[in-house]
């Protein structure tokens, strides 16, 4: 006790200095927006690069499993194109070969190999489909699954074209989306977070819902306001609705795992299993949509009528 | 108790100064007058160190508080900061060996050179924390240093027409 006096009497003055300093600072980042801003900003950029050192360490650990999911999906990619190759030989073997567009080149050519027929075609611009969405690769350097407001820190930033609200993807399913951009990692909210709400819908007969978590289970999510008319089982495949710019429509969020119909007012509640495995999250994709800046403006203009 | 209540009474009338005729005269909205400082510069040396940045502290809130539209917390922060130098900065400048005064009115009799020492510092410290803490980041750092640097020579001149006329000694 009389060694504590003691300090306060030598250090006291400067902790008095130093506890009325960190008041004023934090009325300061606390009142003022854009202090408050700058500061938000500044702090997830130094949490952002702690995370990364640490997960630069950790993810020595878990390169082998890594590396299994990768391999899988590339063979699982390697298939689709395969597959897709297949039906693209089939449609242009039925197209006619006089078709107007079908510029053959080197007429000596012409008959060594189908393939090279193919590439050959040169459809005018407005035919070309277009890909609205783009994805940006990211790592999660850190991320919960345990609170009940979870967050994902991912090591992209505004310097790589991240913008609040895109979506964040794994190869599996949804993740997130982002609320907090610094210059060199984003913060976003987790599909594991309360105040997470997104349109989802069942694959099999577009029946559209909201979805949100309940912050019981990582592997678990509820599907909300899908009619008791409707038909459903379990096992049913629910993917996000593509109503909005966020997510890609028909991405993978999950599937039925249970379903009752004990509420009277006339939805399903819907208990989702979440394709997305948040405790192994690591190598994901930011959503870019190429005209969201447009579809929001628009919405927008019908909003202030 | 005297003591006290005089300079209270002189706080709040710099206060009422500050919040209804300062703070509308600033400089082609750059450089901004903080008068009110003058309250916390004629505080006696004596005035124990933990008063003294409580005093800070508070006046500086309060100001903060009522001025409407200003940042909140940016006076606070920077009345402790300068007063935590102040005394420091008396000792340092101060002759004890010529000076045979009361310490208590060491502000009311010193020279005029003396007092432009003690007070360029202090309000060099008060509005350099001020403005880099409005902008709160170095992206703008040339018109932050502009500001603070029109600031102090303005608030330096009225603080010293204020401290000469209302709080030194007329013979000396």
């Amino acid at each position: 006790m009389w060694r504590i006096i003691r300090f306060l009497g030598r250090f006291g003055n400067f902790l008095l200095f130093l506890f009325l300093e960190l008041i004023a600072l934090a009325v300061i980042v606390t009142v003022n927006k854009p202090q408050h801003e700058i500061s938000q900003s500044l702090l997830l950029e130094v949490s952002g690069s702690l995370a990364e050192t640490q997960q630069t360490v950790y993810g020595y650990f878990n390169l082998v499993s890594e590396n299994e999911k990768l391999k899988s999906r590339d063979a699982e990619l390697e298939s689709r194109i395969l597959l897709l190759q297949d039906s693209l030989n089939e449609v242009f073997n039925r197209v006619p070969k006089s078709l107007a567009y079908m510029v053959v080149e080197d007429s000596i050519a012409r008959d060594s190999c189908a393939l090279q027929e193919f590439e050959r075609i040169e459809l005018p611009d407005s035919l070309m489909p277009v890909s609205r969405y783009h994805f940006i690769p990211a790592v999660a350097i850190n991320n919960s699954v345990n609170l009940n407001y979870n967050y994902i820190t991912l090591n992209k930033g505004s310097k790589h074209g991240i913008t609040l609200d895109m979506g964040i993807i794994s190869p599996e399913g949804i993740a997130g989306q982002v609320v907090e951009v610094s210059a060199h990692y984003s913060l976003a909210l987790s599909v594991l977070n309360k105040k997470f709400r997104t349109g989802a819908k069942l694959l099999h007969n577009s029946n559209v819902g909201t979805m949100r978590w309940e912050g019981e289970d990582a592997n678990y999510a509820w599907l909300d306001f899908i009619p008791q008319t409707s038909l459903i089982k379990e096992g049913d495949t629910v993917v996000s609705s593509g109503y909005s710019t966020v997510f890609p429509g028909n991405y993978m969020v999950g599937t039925v795992e249970k379903y009752n119909t004990d509420s009277q007012d006339g939805f399903f509640q819907i208990k989702v299993k979440l394709s997305t495995n948040f405790r192994g999250l690591h190598n994901v994709y930011f959503v870019q949509h190429s005209h969201r800046a447009e579809i929001d403006s628009l919405e927008q203009t019908k909003h202030i009528q | 108790m005297n003591l006290l209540l005089r300079y209270t009474t002189i706080f709040v009338l710099y206060l009422v100064a500050q919040l209804l005729v300062f703070n509308n005269f600033t400089l082609w909205e750059v450089a901004s007058a903080h008068v009110f400082l003058v309250s916390l510069l004629i505080l006696p040396p004596t005035t124990p160190f933990p008063l003294l940045l409580i005093i800070g502290f508070t006046s500086g809130m309060l100001v903060d508080v009522f001025s409407g539209g200003a940042f909140k917390g940016l006076s606070a922060f920077s009345c402790v900061l300068m007063l935590s130098v102040r005394n420091a900065w008396i000792a340092a400048i101060t002759n004890k060996v010529s000076f045979r005064g009361n310490e208590e009115s060491l502000i009311r009799v010193q020279p005029i050179p003396w007092l432009i020492q003690y007070m360029l510092p202090l309000i060099i410290v008060f509005e350099l924390s001020y403005h880099l803490l409005e902008a709160f980041s170095f992206a703008h750092l040339g018109m932050t240093l502009l500001k603070t640097g029109l600031s102090i020579v303005y608030t330096f001149s009225l603080s010293f027409i204020f401290i000469v006329w209302r709080h030194q000694d007329s013979k000396r």
